[in-house]
Protein backbone atom coordinates (compact mmCIF):
# COMPACT_ATOMS: atom_id res chain seq x y z
CA UNK A 1 0.00 0.00 0.00
CA UNK A 2 1.53 3.73 -0.92
CA UNK A 3 0.54 6.21 1.86
CA UNK A 4 1.24 10.00 0.93
CA UNK A 5 1.16 11.98 4.21
CA UNK A 6 0.02 15.98 3.01
CA UNK A 7 1.22 18.72 4.68
CA UNK A 8 -0.27 21.95 3.86
CA UNK A 9 1.95 25.10 4.63
CA UNK A 10 1.69 29.08 5.13
CA UNK A 11 4.71 30.34 6.46
CA UNK A 12 5.73 27.71 8.73
CA UNK A 13 9.65 27.90 8.28
CA UNK A 14 10.10 27.85 12.33
CA UNK A 15 8.11 24.23 12.33
CA UNK A 16 8.21 22.54 9.56
CA UNK A 17 11.76 21.07 9.09
CA UNK A 18 11.14 19.48 12.63
CA UNK A 19 7.39 18.49 12.02
CA UNK A 20 9.46 16.24 8.48
CA UNK A 21 12.31 14.94 10.39
CA UNK A 22 10.18 13.48 12.97
CA UNK A 23 7.60 11.71 11.03
CA UNK A 24 7.68 8.24 11.17
CA UNK A 25 9.58 6.38 8.24
CA UNK A 26 7.80 3.02 8.28
CA UNK A 27 4.55 1.83 8.67
CA UNK A 28 2.75 -1.62 9.04
CA UNK A 29 1.11 -2.59 6.10
CA UNK A 30 2.89 0.58 3.69
CA UNK A 31 5.17 -0.24 1.24
CA UNK A 32 5.90 3.47 0.16
CA UNK A 33 5.30 6.52 1.90
CA UNK A 34 6.10 9.85 0.33
CA UNK A 35 5.81 13.34 2.20
CA UNK A 36 3.84 16.35 -0.09
CA UNK A 37 4.40 19.27 1.30
CA UNK A 38 2.22 21.81 -0.36
CA UNK A 39 3.79 25.62 0.07
CA UNK A 40 0.72 27.90 0.00
CA UNK A 41 2.38 31.05 -1.26
CA UNK A 42 4.82 31.78 1.85
CA UNK A 43 6.66 34.89 2.39
CA UNK A 44 9.15 32.98 4.42
CA UNK A 45 11.45 29.90 3.32
CA UNK A 46 8.68 27.16 3.88
CA UNK A 47 9.68 25.77 0.40
CA UNK A 48 13.13 25.81 0.73
CA UNK A 49 12.98 24.08 4.28
CA UNK A 50 10.88 21.53 2.77
CA UNK A 51 12.88 20.82 -0.07
CA UNK A 52 16.55 20.45 2.16
CA UNK A 53 14.28 16.99 3.90
CA UNK A 54 14.04 15.40 0.77
CA UNK A 55 10.10 15.60 0.03
CA UNK A 56 7.69 16.15 -2.60
CA UNK A 57 7.01 20.26 -2.59
CA UNK A 58 4.22 21.67 -4.79
CA UNK A 59 4.12 25.50 -4.42
CA UNK A 60 1.37 28.03 -4.88
CA UNK A 61 2.44 31.51 -6.66
CA UNK A 62 -0.19 32.96 -4.24
CA UNK A 63 -1.98 32.03 -0.74
CA UNK A 64 -4.97 30.22 -1.42
CA UNK A 65 -5.41 28.76 2.01
CA UNK A 66 -5.90 25.61 3.59
CA UNK A 67 -8.75 24.34 1.76
CA UNK A 68 -6.99 25.60 -2.02
CA UNK A 69 -3.67 23.80 -0.49
CA UNK A 70 -5.69 20.69 0.47
CA UNK A 71 -7.24 20.67 -2.77
CA UNK A 72 -3.39 20.74 -4.58
CA UNK A 73 -2.29 17.88 -2.43
CA UNK A 74 -5.07 15.76 -3.18
CA UNK A 75 -4.63 16.26 -6.98
CA UNK A 76 -1.61 15.43 -6.84
CA UNK A 77 -2.12 12.09 -4.66
CA UNK A 78 -4.75 11.07 -6.90
CA UNK A 79 -2.74 11.22 -10.45
CA UNK A 80 -0.08 9.48 -8.06
CA UNK A 81 -2.14 6.79 -7.29
CA UNK A 82 -2.03 6.56 -3.46
CA UNK A 83 -4.11 4.01 -1.41
CA UNK A 84 -4.04 5.87 1.75
CA UNK A 85 -3.76 10.01 2.38
CA UNK A 86 -3.30 11.23 5.97
CA UNK A 87 -3.40 15.27 6.40
CA UNK A 88 -1.13 16.46 9.00
CA UNK A 89 -0.33 20.13 10.36
CA UNK A 90 2.63 21.96 9.61
CA UNK A 91 2.35 23.67 13.11
CA UNK A 92 4.14 20.83 14.82
CA UNK A 93 0.53 20.06 16.46
CA UNK A 94 0.48 16.58 16.03
CA UNK A 95 1.73 13.88 17.26
CA UNK A 96 3.38 11.74 14.95
CA UNK A 97 2.89 8.53 16.58
CA UNK A 98 -0.90 9.62 16.31
CA UNK A 99 -0.71 9.22 12.29
CA UNK A 100 -0.67 5.10 12.63
CA UNK A 101 -3.74 4.62 15.22
CA UNK A 102 -5.53 6.88 12.54
CA UNK A 103 -4.02 5.22 9.09
CA UNK A 104 -4.85 1.64 10.61
CA UNK A 105 -8.65 1.42 10.28
CA UNK A 106 -7.93 2.44 6.12
CA UNK A 107 -5.17 -0.72 6.27
CA UNK A 108 -7.43 -2.82 7.45
CA UNK A 109 -10.35 -1.90 5.38
CA UNK A 110 -13.12 -1.22 8.40
CA UNK A 111 -13.45 2.38 7.68
CA UNK A 112 -13.40 4.88 4.36
CA UNK A 113 -11.90 8.14 6.24
CA UNK A 114 -10.78 8.55 9.64
CA UNK A 115 -10.85 11.58 11.72
CA UNK A 116 -8.15 12.49 14.57
CA UNK A 117 -10.36 13.75 17.47
CA UNK A 118 -8.82 15.76 19.80
CA UNK A 119 -12.23 15.83 21.72
CA UNK A 120 -11.74 12.33 23.31
CA UNK A 121 -8.61 13.58 26.11
CA UNK A 122 -9.28 17.04 25.66
CA UNK A 123 -6.37 18.00 28.53
CA UNK A 124 -4.21 21.36 27.32
CA UNK A 125 -7.19 22.44 25.03
CA UNK A 126 -8.18 25.64 25.94
CA UNK A 127 -12.01 25.82 26.91
CA UNK A 128 -12.58 28.47 24.46
CA UNK A 129 -11.61 26.18 22.21
CA UNK A 130 -13.71 23.79 23.21
CA UNK A 131 -16.93 25.83 22.89
CA UNK A 132 -15.98 27.27 19.73
CA UNK A 133 -15.37 23.44 18.08
CA UNK A 134 -18.50 22.19 19.63
CA UNK A 135 -20.48 24.79 17.56
CA UNK A 136 -19.14 23.76 14.19
CA UNK A 137 -19.57 20.26 15.30
CA UNK A 138 -22.97 21.37 15.86
CA UNK A 139 -22.91 23.47 12.34
CA UNK A 140 -21.48 20.85 10.51
CA UNK A 141 -24.19 18.24 11.63
CA UNK A 142 -26.93 20.25 11.32
CA UNK A 143 -25.26 21.10 7.54
CA UNK A 144 -24.12 17.84 6.33
CA UNK A 145 -26.14 15.58 8.84
CA UNK A 146 -22.53 14.10 9.76
CA UNK A 147 -21.77 13.61 13.51
CA UNK A 148 -18.07 14.46 14.50
CA UNK A 149 -16.52 14.91 17.85
CA UNK A 150 -14.00 17.13 15.95
CA UNK A 151 -15.20 18.80 12.56
CA UNK A 152 -12.40 21.12 12.76
CA UNK A 153 -8.99 18.26 12.97
CA UNK A 154 -6.52 18.66 10.83
CA UNK A 155 -5.45 14.81 11.01
CA UNK A 156 -7.46 12.71 8.87
CA UNK A 157 -7.03 10.00 6.96
CA UNK A 158 -8.62 9.03 3.45
CA UNK A 159 -8.30 5.93 1.61
CA UNK A 160 -8.32 5.26 -2.10
CA UNK A 161 -12.55 5.31 -2.81
CA UNK A 162 -12.51 9.07 -0.58
CA UNK A 163 -8.83 10.09 -2.20
CA UNK A 164 -10.71 9.41 -5.73
CA UNK A 165 -13.94 11.09 -4.86
CA UNK A 166 -13.94 13.75 -2.76
CA UNK A 167 -14.35 17.30 -4.61
CA UNK A 168 -12.57 19.97 -2.44
CA UNK A 169 -14.44 23.51 -3.18
CA UNK A 170 -13.73 25.60 -0.23
CA UNK A 171 -10.72 27.66 -0.63
CA UNK A 172 -10.08 28.49 3.23
CA UNK A 173 -10.73 27.11 6.77
CA UNK A 174 -14.12 26.00 6.04
CA UNK A 175 -12.77 22.98 3.92
CA UNK A 176 -12.45 21.45 7.43
CA UNK A 177 -16.19 21.34 7.57
CA UNK A 178 -16.57 20.78 3.33
CA UNK A 179 -15.44 17.15 4.27
CA UNK A 180 -18.25 16.36 5.70
CA UNK A 181 -20.45 17.32 3.52
CA UNK A 182 -18.26 14.94 1.40
CA UNK A 183 -18.71 12.36 3.39
CA UNK A 184 -22.25 12.71 3.88
CA UNK A 185 -22.67 12.89 0.11
CA UNK A 186 -20.75 10.10 -1.21
CA UNK A 187 -21.95 8.19 2.15
CA UNK A 188 -18.06 7.14 2.92
CA UNK A 189 -17.64 5.23 5.63
CA UNK A 190 -16.13 7.16 8.59
CA UNK A 191 -14.61 6.15 11.58
CA UNK A 192 -13.30 8.68 14.77
CA UNK A 193 -9.57 7.95 16.71
CA UNK A 194 -8.86 9.47 19.58
CA UNK A 195 -5.25 11.65 19.37
CA UNK A 196 -3.32 13.64 21.53
CA UNK A 197 -2.15 16.77 20.28
CA UNK A 198 0.89 19.04 21.22
CA UNK A 199 -0.55 22.44 22.28
CA UNK A 200 2.32 24.92 22.50
CA UNK A 201 2.36 28.82 22.69
CA UNK A 202 3.58 28.16 18.75
CA UNK A 203 0.91 26.49 17.62
CA UNK A 204 -2.09 27.85 19.63
CA UNK A 205 -1.38 31.15 17.73
CA UNK A 206 -1.69 29.36 14.50
CA UNK A 207 -4.26 27.44 15.29
CA UNK A 208 -8.21 28.36 14.55
CA UNK A 209 -9.74 31.25 16.47
CA UNK A 210 -13.10 31.27 17.37
CA UNK A 211 -13.75 34.42 15.16
CA UNK A 212 -13.20 32.61 12.19
CA UNK A 213 -16.48 30.17 12.89
CA UNK A 214 -18.37 33.17 11.99
CA UNK A 215 -17.29 33.48 8.87
CA UNK A 216 -16.78 29.38 8.01
CA UNK A 217 -20.56 29.23 9.49
CA UNK A 218 -21.41 32.14 6.70
CA UNK A 219 -19.51 30.51 4.02
CA UNK A 220 -21.18 27.08 4.97
CA UNK A 221 -24.70 29.04 4.74
CA UNK A 222 -24.07 30.35 1.47
CA UNK A 223 -22.66 26.76 -0.15
CA UNK A 224 -25.50 25.39 0.92
CA UNK A 225 -28.25 27.62 0.17
CA UNK A 226 -26.96 29.27 -2.90
CA UNK A 227 -24.22 27.84 -4.92
CA UNK A 228 -23.67 23.79 -5.61
CA UNK B 1 -41.12 79.39 -11.95
CA UNK B 2 -41.23 75.87 -11.45
CA UNK B 3 -39.74 74.56 -8.22
CA UNK B 4 -37.72 71.41 -8.64
CA UNK B 5 -36.19 69.52 -5.94
CA UNK B 6 -32.75 69.85 -5.54
CA UNK B 7 -32.21 65.77 -5.35
CA UNK B 8 -33.50 65.68 -9.14
CA UNK B 9 -31.37 67.90 -9.83
CA UNK B 10 -28.20 66.05 -8.78
CA UNK B 11 -29.38 62.65 -10.25
CA UNK B 12 -29.95 64.55 -13.78
CA UNK B 13 -26.65 65.67 -13.12
CA UNK B 14 -25.26 62.20 -12.56
CA UNK B 15 -27.34 60.35 -14.69
CA UNK B 16 -25.72 62.71 -17.43
CA UNK B 17 -22.05 61.99 -16.66
CA UNK B 18 -22.89 58.32 -16.13
CA UNK B 19 -24.31 58.62 -19.79
CA UNK B 20 -21.07 60.29 -21.10
CA UNK B 21 -18.91 57.49 -19.56
CA UNK B 22 -21.03 55.06 -21.76
CA UNK B 23 -20.47 57.04 -24.58
CA UNK B 24 -16.90 57.69 -23.97
CA UNK B 25 -16.21 53.97 -23.74
CA UNK B 26 -18.33 53.22 -27.17
CA UNK B 27 -15.93 55.72 -28.53
CA UNK B 28 -12.83 53.65 -27.12
CA UNK B 29 -13.91 50.89 -28.56
CA UNK B 30 -14.79 49.52 -25.09
CA UNK B 31 -18.24 49.29 -25.77
CA UNK B 32 -20.44 48.11 -28.39
CA UNK B 33 -23.48 49.48 -29.82
CA UNK B 34 -25.81 47.26 -27.99
CA UNK B 35 -24.20 48.18 -24.99
CA UNK B 36 -24.55 51.56 -25.73
CA UNK B 37 -28.13 51.93 -26.72
CA UNK B 38 -28.79 49.30 -23.20
CA UNK B 39 -27.26 52.54 -21.04
CA UNK B 40 -28.27 55.18 -23.06
CA UNK B 41 -32.19 54.32 -22.68
CA UNK B 42 -31.41 52.91 -19.25
CA UNK B 43 -29.88 56.63 -17.98
CA UNK B 44 -32.09 58.57 -20.70
CA UNK B 45 -35.74 56.66 -18.98
CA UNK B 46 -34.58 57.09 -15.22
CA UNK B 47 -34.28 61.32 -15.88
CA UNK B 48 -37.64 61.21 -17.34
CA UNK B 49 -39.03 58.82 -14.71
CA UNK B 50 -37.50 61.02 -12.00
CA UNK B 51 -39.61 63.69 -13.73
CA UNK B 52 -42.72 62.13 -13.56
CA UNK B 53 -45.07 63.53 -10.63
CA UNK B 54 -46.82 61.19 -8.00
CA UNK B 55 -44.91 57.83 -9.58
CA UNK B 56 -43.26 57.02 -6.30
CA UNK B 57 -47.06 57.49 -5.25
CA UNK B 58 -48.19 54.77 -7.63
CA UNK B 59 -45.19 52.40 -6.85
CA UNK B 60 -46.54 52.45 -3.19
CA UNK B 61 -50.18 51.28 -4.15
CA UNK B 62 -49.05 48.66 -5.90
CA UNK B 63 -46.74 47.55 -3.17
CA UNK B 64 -49.19 48.60 -0.65
CA UNK B 65 -47.51 51.14 1.45
CA UNK B 66 -48.70 54.30 2.68
CA UNK B 67 -46.08 56.72 1.41
CA UNK B 68 -44.10 56.69 -1.86
CA UNK B 69 -41.00 57.44 0.10
CA UNK B 70 -41.14 54.12 1.94
CA UNK B 71 -41.82 51.86 -2.00
CA UNK B 72 -38.63 53.83 -2.59
CA UNK B 73 -36.42 52.70 0.11
CA UNK B 74 -38.01 49.38 -0.11
CA UNK B 75 -37.32 48.98 -4.08
CA UNK B 76 -34.06 50.28 -3.14
CA UNK B 77 -32.63 48.04 -0.01
CA UNK B 78 -33.74 44.87 -2.12
CA UNK B 79 -31.97 45.72 -5.29
CA UNK B 80 -29.01 46.62 -2.65
CA UNK B 81 -29.13 43.04 -1.34
CA UNK B 82 -29.44 41.19 -4.39
CA UNK B 83 -26.40 43.19 -6.57
CA UNK B 84 -24.46 42.23 -2.47
CA UNK B 85 -25.31 38.47 -3.04
CA UNK B 86 -24.39 38.74 -7.12
CA UNK B 87 -21.15 40.34 -6.35
CA UNK B 88 -20.60 37.46 -3.75
CA UNK B 89 -21.23 35.29 -5.46
CA UNK B 90 -18.99 36.39 -9.06
CA UNK B 91 -16.17 36.56 -6.38
CA UNK B 92 -16.67 33.24 -4.96
CA UNK B 93 -16.35 31.88 -8.68
CA UNK B 94 -13.30 33.90 -9.40
CA UNK B 95 -11.30 32.69 -6.17
CA UNK B 96 -12.47 29.31 -7.32
CA UNK B 97 -11.09 29.94 -11.11
CA UNK B 98 -7.97 31.46 -9.05
CA UNK B 99 -7.66 28.64 -6.46
CA UNK B 100 -7.43 25.67 -9.75
CA UNK B 101 -5.20 27.97 -11.96
CA UNK B 102 -2.28 28.57 -9.08
CA UNK B 103 -2.97 24.35 -8.44
CA UNK B 104 -2.31 23.48 -12.30
CA UNK B 105 0.57 25.69 -11.75
CA UNK B 106 1.93 24.41 -9.32
CA UNK B 107 0.93 20.46 -10.16
CA UNK B 108 2.89 21.57 -13.97
CA UNK B 109 5.96 23.25 -12.16
CA UNK B 110 6.11 19.74 -10.06
CA UNK B 111 5.97 17.75 -13.04
CA UNK B 112 9.00 19.70 -15.04
CA UNK B 113 11.07 19.04 -11.98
Amino acid sequence: MKLAILIPAYNEEKALGQVIKTLPKEFPGITQIEVVVVNDGSTDKTAEVARQNNVTVLSHVINRGLGGALGTGFEYIRNHNFDVLVTFDADGQHNPDDIYPVIKPLIEKNAEVVIGTRMKERKGMPWYRQIGNFGLNFITFMFYWVWTTDSQSGLRAFGKKAIDQIEIVANRMEVSSDFFNEIGRLQLKMAEVPIQPIYTEYSLAKGQKNINGFSILFKIIYRRLFAK
Amino acid sequence: MIEIASVKIIFTLFALFAWSRAILRFQKKLMNAKELVFWSVLWIGLTIFVYIPGKSDLLAKILGMNRGLDAMFFIGIVALFYSNYRLYAKITEHEKEMTNLVRQLALKENNQN
